[in-house]
C-alpha cells in the first residue's frame, strides 16, 4: 500500500522536496486507487495548500500544529506512555518489530514516530498491515479529532486511516469528548492518565496469562488496553 | 530386623509441601514470569547524572536497550566511608529518577530551530548580499526590518533549520557585532558550572577566544552570600554533608534540606539518630521542620535580629561572665577581634572607622613594604603596638610571613594579641553606634530606639607617625559594646539583663521577630555550649530562606558571628553550611584555562549578571530605592544624593565592578587610535578618558553603541525561572511583549541619576540575535531568535563534582544525542568554526583593548587602602590597575577561532597555571595531554598543540591540569602556596603525587579528589571535608585584610552604609504595590503579602518544572501558598485561581490554602514554567506571568565595592545579587479565568496564538 508512504510523506515536515515531488505522489493515489475520490480530492487540495505557501510558513504551521503540543504529537507513544518509563520499553519492542520484517531505521528518528510506522505498513503485505493499522486506529482517531477541532489542513490526511481501519472519522462519542475534555490538570485528571492496570501475580494458566514471550504485539496491544479510552 | 530396605537408596519422594506447609511445589507453567523478566532486561548500563543547577551531583546508572534509554537507577558504588561514619548513598532523588523520559517527551527540541521572519528576512538579505556579515548586517541595520522579528519574540513562529544554516547566522551576527560595536557587545549566560564543566566551558570558551563577555550567575541568582566574601575573602567554601554527621548541635536556618537537599538528607536523619540536637528556623512549617527538636519561627526577613540577641546571649555566657578559653583563643589566633580599629569624630561624635595600619605609626613599624595594608594589634608580651604577620600586606610583600603563626612581621618576636582593653584602659569612650531597627514600616515590627546608639567602649589612646593623637579600640571591645552588652563602665545604653529592650537583647528580638525570648536564649546557649564541650562542634546549615533578601549579608554575618564566636569554623563537625546554587567546581584551576581560553589569550571579559541585566533590561529606570535612605544615620547624606546605578557606574569607573560593554567606542579600534595619535595604548585611554572624548558605556546605557547585541544563552532557562524583574527583560532588552504596569514611574527616578544619562524614550529591543541551547522547549526558548537542540544528560561525556560530597563523576553518553540534537561542546565547536570562515574580509589578527577591575587574589586588591578617591572627579589621577580598571591590550586571531577552539593553547607554557592568588608551571602536563590525546598536524595556529577536540579530551584536560585530580600538580601547587606561607603544606598531598584521575576511571567508579589549596579543607582518611580546615589547622591566612576571619568591615561605603558590623535592617521599600492597590477591582479582596519564591520539590530544580510526573506528584501547573488567615480574608478556597500583581507584572496561579504558611507571606515556588497551565491574567489581558513577573532586583551599593583585599571583584565572588525577597504583591481571587481559547487542551498553543 504505497498509499500509506504518501500519507508518511505529507505528514511528515515539509520540505522542498517534497514539494518538488508533490505530482509523483498524485501518481501513486491515483493508480493504486486505495483511497476513494473524495479522499483523493481532499489529498490533492493539501498539496496544493502545500506547494502554494511560502515554504516557511508551511514549516511554521507544521511546528506549530505538531511540534508545540503533546495532544497532537506525532508520537504514538506520547498518546499511550507520555513521560511515563514503559515507553522506553515499548519503543525498544516496536523498532523489533521493524527489524523482524528486515527493516532498520536509518535516519535520527524514534521507531513511533507516525510516519515512520505508516512507512513501514506500506512495505509489508497489505494483510498483515491493515491488521496493524487498526491497532492504532484509536490514536489516530484521537488525533484527527485533535487536528479537526482546530480546523487543520492535516485532519483530512487521516480520515483515509480511519476508513481502512473501519474507525468513524466522526465518532460523536469521541467528539464530544475531545470538544468537552475536563482540564488535564486536576490531581484526579492526571491521576487517571496515570493510573497502571493493577498486576496480579500468582500460578495461572499461560494461556490465561497471555503468557509465553511478549511479542512485538505487545507494545502495540497496550493501547487497546484501555490507555486511550481516557482523555490524554 | 532391620529396615534397611525400607529406605530408598537412590530416590526421594516428591514432596508437594515443604517448609512446614509454608512452601508448594507445583508444575504449572511459568513461562509467564519471563515478561517480567525479560523487562528489566538492557544492554548495557552506562554512568551519568544530572547536569544544570541541582547540586546534588548523584551517580546515576543508565540502562540502554537498542540504543534508546529506557530507565535509570541511583549508582551505589561511591567509595564507602571509613568506620563510624553513614556511606553517601542511597543518593538521588524522584526528579532525578523521572529524567529518562526527557528523552523522547514530546517537549524534546529536536531539530535546530529560528524564528521563521527572520529565517525569511535572512534568506533574502543573502540573495542580495552574498557576504553573510553584509547580509546581517542588512537586517539589523534596517529599524523596520528589525522590528519585524524582534516585536515577535515570544510569539511562536519558529521553524527547523539545517545546522550549516543556523551556524552561518549566528556567526556572521557575531563578526558583524564585533566589528561594528566590538566583541564586547557580545555576552552569554550560564549557570553552575560544576554540575557540567564542559558543557560550560564550551560556550565560555568560543565566547572568550572572540572577546565577548560571560556573565556571572551565582550573584545573578542570589545565592552567592555576599558575607562569605567579607568575612572570609572566600566565595563559598562549606563542609560536605557527611560532616553534618560530625556536629553535635546543628541549626538548619533557612534551609529546607529535605526539599532542596534530597540526596543529603540522610545524613540529617542519621546525624539525629545519633544524637545530635537540631534546631529549626523558619517562618513556614517547613519540610525541615520535623527534624527540630525545637523549631523558631520568626517573621521572614527579620532573622538578622534573632541571630544577634544569639549572639548577645553568647557573648554574655561565654565570652563575659564565664569566658571559655577555646573560644577565647580561638578569637584571638583566627578572628580580627583583637585587631585595631581607630574612632573617628565625627558629626554625631566618637565612631568606630577603619583599621589601623603600620603606615600610621613611627617607620611603619618596620614595614617597608606595603605598609598601608598591614593592619595591627596590641601584643601583651611586649606591652606594645605591633604588626602580626598574615594580614594581606604579607601576602603579597614576598617576605613568605603570610601566615597565621603568633609572630610579629619584621622581627618575628613571639606576640600575644590582646583581645580587650577593659582592664587598663586608657580612657573610656562614648561611640556611636548605627541602628536601623526603628525605620517605620507598614509590613514589619519596628521599636523607637535612636538611630544613633550611644555606648561605652574601653580606648587605647596612640600616637601616629604625624604626631595625631588618635583614640583606638580593638574589634572585640567594640563588638561587645554594638551588641549591647554591660561592661561594668557604667552605660546606661548597655542592657543589664536579656529582658530588657535594649539592641540587641533576646527581649529585643522578640519585639521584631515575634519569637519567645527564652527559646532564643536557650538555643543560642545550647548551641555554644556544645561547641565548648566538643571544641567546635555546633554547625548551621543555612540557604536561600534568608539568603534572598536585600540586606542577606546582615543575616548571614549575625549568624557567622556565633560560629566564630564559638570557634566552630574550621572544625570538623562545626562551621557554616550555605547550600544554594553552589559553585563547587573541584578541578577548577584545570578547567579555567579550558573554559576561559586562558590558553590562548588572557584576561577573559567577565561580568557580574546582576548589574548587567539591571542596566540592560532598564530596571533602574523603575527604582524607586534612593540611595541615601540606605544610609547610616552616622553618614553625610549630601555626598550620596545619587541613584543606584550611579553608584554602580562609579563602582566600575573606578575599577570596583567589571563592565560590559565597556566604552562607547569599539575596542578593536581603540589600540589602532592609539597607535594613530602616537601614543601607549593604555595612556591613550587615560587620556581619551579624561578629556570626556571616550566614556565609560555604563554612563549611557540606552544609548544604541552600548547596546548588548547578541547574547547566547545555555544550561539555563534564564527567562524562565532566573530572569528577576522578567518583564523588563521581555520590554527593554528583548523588545516583546510585557506585562510592566508601571510605565510612568520611570521618569521619577530621572531627578536622581548623577552620573547616569537619562533619555527620555527607553530602548526596547535591544538585543539583535538572542540564541538558546537546550533541550526542553523552555520559557527562554520561546523568546529566542535561535533555539539549539542539545544532547541530554545521558547523551554527552562531561565531569560533575559538587560540595555535598568529595567525589567527581561523569556525565557520559550513553545513548548517541537524539534527532538532531549535538552536545554543547559540538555546538559551539560548529559556531567557532564558523567564525572563522565567515570573518573571512571582515576580522584577521586584531589588537583588542580589555578593561579589567581589579581582581581578588591578586596585588591589586590592594587598591586604595583609604578615603576613597574618584579620579572622575579630580580627587586622584587614573592609574590602571589601582584608581580604575586595568587597560590590557590582547591579541586576537580570528581567524584561527575554530582552530584554537579544539587544541589547547600555549600561554599555559609560557605564563603557567594557577588560581586563588598560586601559580605554577604546567609544561609537564600540557606534553603529557599532547603525548595522550595527540597533536595536530595541520592549521596555522593549532599544528604541535594538544588535541581537544572531543569533550572526553576535553575533560581530560581539565583532570590533567588540576591539582584535585592530578596528584603531581596538587604537591606543586602546595610548594607555590608555601613560599607565600613559609611554611611547609606539600604533605597534604605527597602521599597522591602518583595519582591521576582520568574520565575512564571516574566512569568506572565515582573517585575522590586529592586535597588541593584551592580549597580550604582536606580530603582526608581522619575526617570530612570542611571550610577552613587548613586556616585552623596549616596557619594559613584567610584572604582577607587582616588575613583573619572579620566580625567588622572598614572600608568606607561599609561604615558609610552602617555596615561596618552586623546590625539588623528591616527589609527594604521597594513600593511595588501601591500605585495598583484597590485601582484595578475585580470585586474580590485584595492581600498585600511579602512575595517568597524558596526552592522547589517538583521540578529539576529551578530549570525544568513542566514534567508530567512532579506536576502529578504537587499540584500540576502553577500555585501560590497561602495562609488559612489571609484565605479566610479575601475569601480564597483551597484551588481558587488567584492572581498575584504588582507594578512590575501580574501571574495567575492556583492557591494552596495552608496551615503551613503564616499570615502575611506568599510563597511561589520557583520556577514554574509559562508553557505548563497558564490561564490569561486579569490585569494584563495577556497569559498570566511567572513568579519573576512580579520581581524586579534592587541593588546593593556595599556589593560594589572592589580593589580591598577581601572586597574585591572575582568572577561569581563577589558583586552586587539579584536579592528577590522584600517585595510585596497583591493577591486576589480571579472573577472569570480565561484560557485565552476558551479551553485548555494545549496551553502550549494558546501561547502562539494570542
Amino acid at each position: 500500500m504505497r498509499t500509506l508512504q504518501v500519507i508518511a510523506a505529507l505528514l511528515h515536515y515539509p520540505s522542498e522536496a517534497l514539494c518538488a515531488h508533490s505530482g509523483e505522489l498524485h501518481t501513486v493515489l491515483t493508480d493504486e486507487a486505495v483511497l476513494d475520490a473524495a479522499e483523493r480530492t481532499n489529498c490533492r487540495r493539501f498539496i496544493e495548500w502545500l506547494t502554494d505557501q511560502d515554504l516557511i510558513d508551511v514549516q511554521a504551521r507544521y511546528v506549530e500544529t505538531f511540534d508545540r503540543s503533546r495532544a497532537r504529537s506525532l508520537y504514538l507513544f506520547e498518546h499511550v506512555y507520555g513521560e511515563s518509563r514503559d515507553r522506553g520499553q515499548a519503543m525498544v519492542e516496536l523498532s523489533r518489530l521493524y527489524r523482524s520484517h528486515g527493516y532498520a531505521i536509518s535516519v535520527r528518528e524514534l521507531p513511533d514516530y507516525l510516519p515512520l510506522y505508516l512507512e513501514f505498513l506500506s512495505r509489508i503485505a497489505v494483510d498483515e498491515a491493515l491488521p496493524r493499522l487498526i491497532e492504532i486506529a484509536p490514536l489516530v482517531q484521537h488525533l484527527h479529532a485533535q487536528l479537526a477541532k482546530h480546523d487543520s489542513p492535516y485532519a483530512p490526511l487521516l480520515q483515509p486511516l480511519l476508513r481502512l481501519s473501519g474507525v468513524a472519522d466522526d465518532d460523536a462519542e469521541l467528539w464530544r469528548q475531545v470538544a468537552a475534555e475536563a482540564p488535564d490538570d486536576t490531581p484526579a485528571a492526571l491521576d487517571a492518565v496515570w493510573m497502571e492496570a493493577p498486576v496480579t501475580f500468582g500460578a495461572c494458566d499461560a494461556a490465561e496469562c497471555g503468557g509465553g514471550q511478549p511479542t512485538a504485539q505487545q507494545p502495540i496491544e497496550g493501547l487497546k488496553r484501555g490507555h486511550t479510552d481516557k482523555p490524554v | 530386623m532391620s529396615h534397611f530396605l525400607d529406605r530408598l537408596m537412590f530416590f526421594r519422594k516428591v514432596q508437594g509441601e515443604f517448609a512446614d506447609g509454608h512452601g508448594q511445589t507445583t508444575l504449572e507453567d511459568r513461562s509467564w514470569e519471563k515478561a517480567y523478566r525479560q523487562r528489566w532486561q538492557h544492554d548495557k548500563i552506562v554512568r551519568s547524572t544530572h547536569g544544570v543547577n541541582c547540586t546534588g551531583s548523584c551517580s546515576w546508572k543508565i540502562y540502554v536497550k537498542e540504543g534508546l534509554v529506557t530507565w535509570e537507577t541511583q549508582q551505589t558504588d561511591y567509595p564507602r566511608t571509613r568506620p563510624d561514619m553513614p556511606n553517601h548513598e542511597p543518593r538521588g532523588c524522584p526528579r532525578g529518577a523521572s529524567y529518562s523520559w526527557y528523552l523522547y517527551s514530546a517537549n524534546r527540541l529536536k531539530y535546530p530551530m529560528i524564528r521563521a521572519r527572520l529565517l525569511k528576512l535572512w534568506r533574502v538579505a543573502l540573495t542580495k548580499h552574498p557576504d553573510p556579515v553584509d547580509a546581517w548586517a542588512s537586517i539589523v541595520e534596517d529599524p523596520v526590518r528589525a522590528r519585524e522579528y524582534k516585536s515577535i519574540r515570544g510569539l511562536g513562529g519558529l521553524v527547523r533549520a539545517q545546522w550549516g544554516e543556523v551556524n552561518t547566522l549566528i556567526a556572521a551576527a557575531n563578526v558583524y557585532t564585533a566589528k561594528q560595536y566590538g566583541p564586547d557587545r557580545i555576552a552569554g549566560f550560564s549557570p553552575i558550572p560544576a554540575m557540567s564543566m564542559v558543557s560550560y566551558a564550551s560556550g565560555s570558551r568560543y565566547l572568550s577566544l572572540i572577546g565577548a563577555t560571560c556573565l556571572s550567575f551565582y550573584d545573578w541568582y542570589c545565592d552567592l552570600p555576599p558575607s562569605s566574601p567579607m568575612t572570609w575573602g572566600e566565595q563559598t567554601d562549606v563542609p560536605e554533608s557527611a560532616d553534618w554527621y560530625n556536629a553535635k548541635f546543628i541549626i538548619m536556618w533557612g534551609s529546607n534540606v529535605p526539599q532542596t537537599r534530597t540526596p543529603d538528607a540522610h545524613f540529617m536523619t542519621e546525624a539525629r539518630y545519633n544524637g545530635t540536637q537540631i534546631a529549626v528556623v523558619s517562618p513556614d512549617y517547613a519540610e525541615a521542620t520535623k527534624f527540630a527538636d525545637i523549631w523558631l519561627a520568626p517573621k521572614q526577613g527579620t532573622d538578622a535580629a534573632m541571630a544577634m540577641a544569639m549572639g548577645h546571649v553568647i557573648l554574655r555566657e561565654f565570652h563575659l561572665d564565664h569566658p571559655n578559653d577555646y573560644f577565647v583563643d580561638y578569637a584571638r589566633r583566627y578572628t580580627d577581634l583583637p585587631f585595631l580599629v581607630r574612632l573617628d569624630e565625627g558629626p554625631k561624635g566618637l565612631a568606630p572607622g577603619r583599621f589601623l595600619r603600620a603606615a600610621d605609626f613611627d617607620a611603619a613599624l618596620k614595614q617597608e613594604k606595603n605598609p598601608d595594608w598591614k593592619t595591627v594589634a596590641w601584643d601583651e608580651v611586649s606591652g606594645r603596638v605591633v604588626v602580626p604577620q598574615g594580614s594581606v600586606g604579607f601576602r603579597w610583600d614576598d617576605s613568605g610571613r603570610w601566615n597565621l603563626e603568633e609572630k610579629e612581621g619584621a622581627e618575628q618576636r613571639e606576640i600575644k594579641l590582646r583581645l580587650s582593653h577593659i582592664d587598663q584602659p586608657d580612657a573610656v569612650a562614648e561611640v556611636g553606634f548605627p541602628y536601623f531597627g526603628s525605620i517605620k514600616s507598614d509590613h514589619f515590627n519596628f521599636t523607637d530606639h535612636e538611630a544613633v546608639l550611644t555606648r561605652k567602649v574601653p580606648v587605647k589612646r596612640l600616637c601616629l607617625a604625624d604626631g595625631q593623637q588618635v583614640l583606638a579600640a580593638t574589634v572585640y571591645d567594640l563588638m561587645l559594646a554594638h551588641y549591647g552588652l554591660d561592661r561594668g563602665l557604667d552605660d546606661p545604653g548597655a542592657a543589664r539583663s536579656y529582658d530588657d529592650d535594649v539592641p540587641y537583647t533576646p527581649a529585643w528580638q522578640q519585639r521584631i521577630t515575634g519569637v519567645d525570648r527564652r527559646k532564643v536564649i536557650n538555643t543560642a546557649r545550647a548551641f555554644a555550649d556544645n561547641a565548648a564541650r566538643t571544641q567546635g562542634r555546633s554547625m548551621v546549615i543555612l540557604g536561600a530562606g534568608i539568603n534572598h533578601w536585600y540586606h542577606m549579608d546582615m543575616t548571614y554575618r549575625g549568624i557567622i558571628n556565633m560560629l566564630m564566636l564559638c570557634g566552630c569554623v574550621g572544625q570538623s563537625g562545626g562551621g557554616w553550611a550555605h547550600y544554594v546554587g553552589q559553585e563547587k567546581l573541584r578541578p577548577q584551576t584545570g578547567w579555567l584555562p579550558l573554559c576561559f581560553a586562558l590558553d590562548w589569550v588572557r584576561p577573559p571579559r567577565q561580568m557580574n549578571g546582576t548589574s548587567f541585566f539591571y542596566a540592560h533590561s532598564n530596571q533602574w529606570r523603575y527604582e524607586t530605592l534612593k540611595v541615601d535612605a540606605l544610609l547610616s544615620p552616622l553618614a553625610d547624606p549630601a555626598k550620596w544624593q545619587m541613584s543606584l546605578i550611579d553608584c554602580n557606574a562609579r563602582a566600575e569607573r573606578m575599577g570596583w565592578l567589571p563592565s560590559a560593554p565597556q566604552f562607547n567606542r569599539n575596542p578593536l579600534k581603540l589600540v589602532g587610535a592609539a597607535k594613530a595619535a602616537g601614543q601607549e595604548p593604555a595612556a591613550y585611554v587615560v587620556d581619551q578618558l579624561k578629556r570626556g572624548e571616550l566614556r565609560f558605556a555604563c554612563e549611557d546605557p540606552d544609548d544604541p553603541v552600548n547596546f548588548p547585541r547578541n547574547l547566547f544563552i545555555w544550561r539555563s532557562n534564564l527567562l524562565g525561572s532566573s530572569g528577576k524583574g522578567h518583564e523588563y527583560l521581555l520590554r527593554h532588552l528583548l523588545g516583546a511583549s510585557d506585562g510592566v504596569q508601571s510605565e510612568e514611574l520611570g521618569h521619577e527616578s530621572q531627578p536622581h541619576t548623577h552620573d547616569v544619562a537619562w533619555r527620555d524614550e527607553a530602548p526596547r529591543g535591544k538585543l539583535d540575535l538572542l540564541v538558546t541551547l537546550d533541550f526542553r522547549m523552555s520559557t527562554t526558548c520561546l523568546y529566542s531568535d535561535v533555539v539549539l537542540p542539545t544532547a541530554t544528560w545521558y547523551e554527552k561525556d562531561d565531569l560533575n563534582t559538587s560540595d555535598m560530597h568529595p567525589f567527581i563523576h561523569p556525565l557520559s553518553e550513553a545513548v548517541n544525542p537524539a534527532w538532531e540534537s549535538r552536545s554543547d561542546w559540538e555546538i559551539f565547536k560548529g559556531i567557532a568554526t564558523a567564525f572563522s570562515r565567515v570573518c573571512a574580509g571582515h576580522l584577521g589578527v586584531e589588537l583588542d583593548l580589555v578593561s579589567q577591575p581589579l581582581q581578588h587574589d591578586s596585588p591589586a586588591e590592594m587598591g586604595q587602602p583609604y578615603a576613597i578617591q574618584d579620579w572622575t572627579a579630580g580627587e586622584c589621577d587614573a592609574i590602571p590597575g589601582k584608581t580604575m580598571p586595568h587597560l590590557h591590550v590582547v591579541e586576537r586571531d580570528y581567524p584561527a577561532t575554530g582552530e584554537r577552539y579544539i587544541s589547547v593553547g600555549p600561554l599555559l607554557e609560557q605564563l603557567g597555571n594557577g588560581g586563588k592568588g598560586i601559580h605554577w608551571q604546567t609544561h609537564t602536563e600540557v606534553d603529557e595531554l599532547g603525548d595522550l590525546h595527540g597533536r595536530h598536524r595541520q592549521g596555522r595556529a593549532s599544528t604541535g598543540r594538544p588535541r581537544l577536540d572531543t569533550a572526553i579530551q576535553a575533560a581530560d584536560t581539565i583532570m590533567e591540569l588540576a591539582p584535585e585530580t592530578n596528584g603531581a600538580v596538587a604537591v606543586k601547587a602546595w610548594r607555590a602556596l608555601s613560599t607565600t606561607t613559609g611554611r611547609e603544606h606539600a604533605h597534604l598531598a605527597l602521599h597522591k603525587e602518583d595519582e591521576k584521575i582520568r574520565f575512564r576511571d571516574i566512569q568506572a567508579q565515582p573517585r575522590k579528589i586529592i586535597t588541593s589549596p584551592i580549597w580550604s579543607g582536606i580530603e582526608s582518611d581522619k575526617i570530612s571535608y570542611n571550610a577552613g580546615w587548613i586556616n585552623v589547622h596549616e596557619l594559613i591566612p584567610w584572604r582577607t585584610l587582616t588575613g583573619r576571619q572579620h566580625f567588622y568591615q572598614d572600608h568606607p561605603w561599609m561604615i558609610a552604609f552602617g555596615e561596618g558590623f552586623v546590625a539588623y535592617r528591616p527589609p527594604v521599600e521597594t513600593r511595588d504595590i501601591e500605585a495598583l492597590l484597590g485601582q484595578r477591582a475585580n470585586g474580590h479582596d485584595e492581600l498585600v503579602l511579602n512575595w517568597i519564591t524558596p526552592h522547589q520539590k517538583w521540578g529539576i530544580h529551578s530549570t525544568y518544572s513542566e514534567n508530567l510526573i512532579m506536576q502529578t506528584l504537587s499540584r500540576g501547573g502553577p500555585i501560590v501558598w497561602i495562609s488559612e488567615v489571609d484565605a479566610k480574608a479575601a475569601g480564597i478556597v483551597d484551588n481558587d485561581w488567584i492572581e498575584a500583581f504588582n507594578r512590575n507584572g501580574a501571574l495567575v496561579a492556583r492557591a494552596v490554602v495552608s496551615q503551613r504558611v503564616p499570615a502575611g507571606m506568599a510563597m511561589m515556588y520557583h520556577a514554574q514554567e509559562r508553557i505548563v497551565n497558564m490561564p490569561g491574567s486579569e490585569i494584563t489581558g495577556a497569559r498570566g506571568g511567572i513568579h519573576n513577573s512580579v520581581t524586579r532586583v534592587v541593588l546593593k551599593p556595599t556589593h560594589m565595592i572592589g580593589g580591598y583585599a577581601q572586597l574585591s571583584y572575582g568572577f561569581n565572588y563577589y558583586g552586587t545579587v539579584g536579592s528577590n525577597r522584600d517585595g510585596f504583591v497583591i493577591v486576589r481571587k480571579m472573577a472569570k479565568v480565561d484560557w485565552l481559547e476558551g479551553d485548555d487542551e494545549s496551553i502550549l498553543a494558546q501561547e502562539y496564538k494570542r
